[in-house]
């Protein structure tokens, strides 16, 4: 595992892409951050703020899904995958040592440009609440992991690259761009008292969902959700909520490793 | 007192001792004497105890006190209940408590010109309708008290021309602070209460004037009902449920006050207005609330120079129209106005911050106006659980695909280049988060440059 890890984590820091993405993330968080500076007020959840997390929302995702994906799905095509089945190598130890690698390129990566970008910004001249900087940063890395998870799910059950780009992209398209829409749509089919148990549990199917609501309610605006989930912010705003977290990382991880891995020996015995 | 009471026991000892000693005599024939005597003193002690007793109590210094005079307590805890309906002054010297658990007030103001000074109230009567001061007539004086109560603070019915002033009612929840049934031209002000129900009611009662008074930790700051031509100034209700509440009043002045943080329920609001008409909300500072303003059926107000600031939703305005929203600076809000079957406002020359901006003219005015659209409220009135997807990316995409009519949209024809005055910013130190900035580039460096190197 460790050794697939570190593979892992050498290839990636060492492809020349991994280097656009120390660009586009300086790009982005610095024009974030300026944003941010251009506001004339900065406690707690704004609308900037508010601006700023949906533009994590859009790029973060959508890149960990395509990196995840492609992570196996290159192996698979350039014959790697097939060299690796010869050895006595269980499944789960590759996919932990996949998504543990490639999440700590990733985040050397992110960390790095944040840290450049608020550098950036401060010499420019801005100033920023920290509690806000730390959530921000929680929360973009909280994105990067579930979505890279994600990814390596797809990477999985994928033949080739240009699939594993085609389902990222649907994915993407459908967690995060048409999401309300397809829920606001299914939901109008059912009976009005299962709404809310619905939305409940739909909430925790979707991680891009949770972790914004879970970001909102850390900055102290949980209120904004209205009286119908006042029990629910309530009950995520406490210390208890911490249980409730690691509950889900938990379940959510093990969903998917018993996903990837049964993908990957249903292939390995093909 | 304690000598009262010894006094007493002496007395009850020398009897049982005349008893005994009369016994001894009686046998002997003597008892004549000792018998006169000991009526005598029981007569002494009839006529003299009780009144001296009744002087010591305050309502017996209060009955026996000449129209303007001015009775100084002395320093103590006195449990009474006082009742006062002749123009007097009252003046404690020291700390002067009066407690009281019974079912009347713990002091009963009546008549006219009373003055309370410097008193401290404890009340822990339980009824519901219980009060720590309860006030009548006209032309009171209430300064410089305290009063911790269970229920009520002070209440005034059909009381007018009352002053109340520096004080503080600490409650328990139950009870309104400072309550005014059908009572009119009275002044509350520099008060501080935290605890209660409403902070100041005010219902049936015109023409009185609230000035900065500080409520917090309460339902609503201050609430008035049926109340006409009162002026709420400089006061400050923050962490409320909600600062404050007008409700079917007329004509009323709501100038300078800080509504702030009212946010910790779902229907927090700064200040929420219900069938108001003819009112005026000017130089408001509404920062950190769920709403700033909300407004429901209610007409021809004006609301100018308010800094609306930091709250979930800036302005929300439900079947309110007619009314007049200009020179109000908005920032920081996540939503900043939305209206519904709102029509007629006229909404210019205010400062939004979420506007694209470009003056053209040199005015001072952006060509572009502002347009605030209702999607999302009219999404979630229906269904309120869809309120979850509040600012979710999906949403704006799906708010911008069904653009809302044009009649219902909140629009803003010339907003403002400019804020109208000064927004403050909170920052952390720029060294520490320097520190935060380094840090992150020497720990994600260091595993770079661990991960790059060979096994």
């Amino acid at each position: 595992m460790w050794n697939i890890w570190r593979s892992e984590l050498r290839m990636t820091v060492r492809q020349r892409s991994y280097y656009s993405f120390l660009i586009l993330w300086v790009a982005v968080l610095s024009l974030l951050f300026l944003l941010q500076n251009s506001a004339p007020s900065l406690t707690g959840y704004t609308n900037i703020t508010g601006t700023v997390a949906n533009i994590a929302l859009y790029i973060i995702p959508l890149f960990m899904l395509i990196i995840g994906s492609f992570s196996i799905a290159n192996e698979v095509e350039n014959g790697q995958w097939r060299l690796l089945s010869t050895y006595p190598l269980f499944t789960l130890s590759y996919v932990i040592g996949k998504i543990g690698g490639q999440f700590t390129a990733q985040w050397i990566v992110f960390t790095f440009s944040f840290g450049i970008s608020m550098a950036i910004s401060l010499v420019i001249g801005g100033g920023f609440s920290m509690k806000w900087l730390w959530a921000i940063y929680l929360f973009s890395v909280t994105l990067l992991f579930f979505f890279l998870v994600i990814g390596v799910c797809i990477g999985s059950f994928v033949k080739t690259r240009w699939q594993a780009l085609s389902i990222s992209v649907m994915l993407w398209f459908f967690l995060i761009m048409i999401w309300p829409t397809a829920l606001i749509g299914i939901l109008g089919a059912v009976p009005y008292t299962w709404i809310a148990p619905l939305m409940n549990g739909l909430l925790f199917l979707n991680p891009a969902e949770l972790i914004r609501v879970a970001f909102v309610i850390s900055l102290d605006a949980g209120s904004v959700f209205g009286q119908a989930y006042d029990p629910l912010i309530s009950y995520l705003g406490t210390y208890l909520s911490i249980l409730i977290y690691i509950l889900y990382f938990i379940c959510f991880l093990a969903v998917s490793f018993l996903f990837s891995m049964g993908m990957l020996e249903w292939r390995k015995r093909r | 007192m304690v000598w009262i009471y010894s006094s007493i026991l002496q007395t009850f000892f020398t009897i049982i001792e005349f008893n005994n000693k009369e016994k001894f005599l009686r046998e002997r024939g003597e008892g004549f004497m000792s018998q006169l005597k000991y009526m005598l003193l029981i007569l002494v002690l009839v006529l003299l105890l009780p009144r001296e007793t009744d002087a010591a109590t305050l309502q017996s210094k209060i009955e026996r006190a000449a129209p303007g005079e001015t009775i100084e307590i002395s320093e103590g805890i006195y449990e009474e209940n006082l009742v006062i309906t002749k123009p007097i002054t009252l003046k404690g010297q020291g700390e002067v408590l009066i407690r009281s658990c019974e079912e009347q007030p713990a002091i009963m103001i009546k008549g006219q010109r009373v003055s309370l000074e410097q008193i401290q109230v404890e009340y822990c009567g339980e009824e519901e309708e219980a009060t720590a001061i309860s006030i009548s007539g006209s032309k009171h004086q209430i300064t410089n008290f305290e009063i911790e109560t269970k229920r009520y603070g002070i209440r005034l019915d059909g009381a007018s021309e009352v002053n109340i002033q520096n004080g503080l009612i600490i409650g328990q929840r139950k009870g309104n602070g400072i309550d005014l049934w059908e009572s009119s031209h009275n002044t509350i002000q520099n008060m501080k209460i935290a605890k209660v129900q409403d902070g100041i009611y005010l219902e049936q009662s015109h023409k009185n004037t609230l000035r900065q008074n500080h409520i917090q930790g309460s339902r609503y700051g201050m609430h008035l009902m049926f109340a006409d031509d009162n002026v709420l100034e400089k006061n400050i209700a923050q962490y409320n449920m909600t600062g404050t509440m007008l409700m079917r009043v007329k004509h009323v002045q709501v100038v300078g006050n800080d509504f702030s943080y009212n946010r910790n329920n779902v229907n927090a609001q700064g200040l929420l207005i219900y069938f108001v008409e003819n009112s005026r909300i000017a130089e408001n500072s509404l920062t950190g609330n769920r709403v700033g303003i909300y407004m429901e059926t209610s007409e021809e107000n004006v609301m100018a120079n308010n800094k609306v600031m930091d709250n979930f939703i800036g302005v929300q305005f439900t079947k309110a129209n007619n009314n007049q929203l200009t020179q109000n600076t908005f920032v920081g809000n996540v939503n900043e106005a939305q209206a519904i079957e709102s029509s007629n406002n006229k909404i210019h020359h205010n400062y939004w911050d979420a506007s694209a901006k470009l003056d053209l003219k040199g005015k001072g005015e952006s060509i572009f106006p502002f347009v605030a659209d209702p999607y999302f409220l009219t999404l979630t009135a229906d269904v309120p659980e869809f309120q979850l997807f509040f600012q979710s990316p999906g949403v704006l995409l799906l708010q911008k695909m069904l653009k809302s009519p044009a009649d219902q949209v909140l629009t803003d024809e010339a907003p403002l280049m400019e804020t109208t005055m000064e927004v403050e910013r909170t920052e952390t130190s720029a060294s520490a988060l320097w520190m935060m900035s380094v840090g992150m580039m020497i720990v994600s460096t260091s595993l770079f440059i661990v991960g790059r190197k060979r096994v």
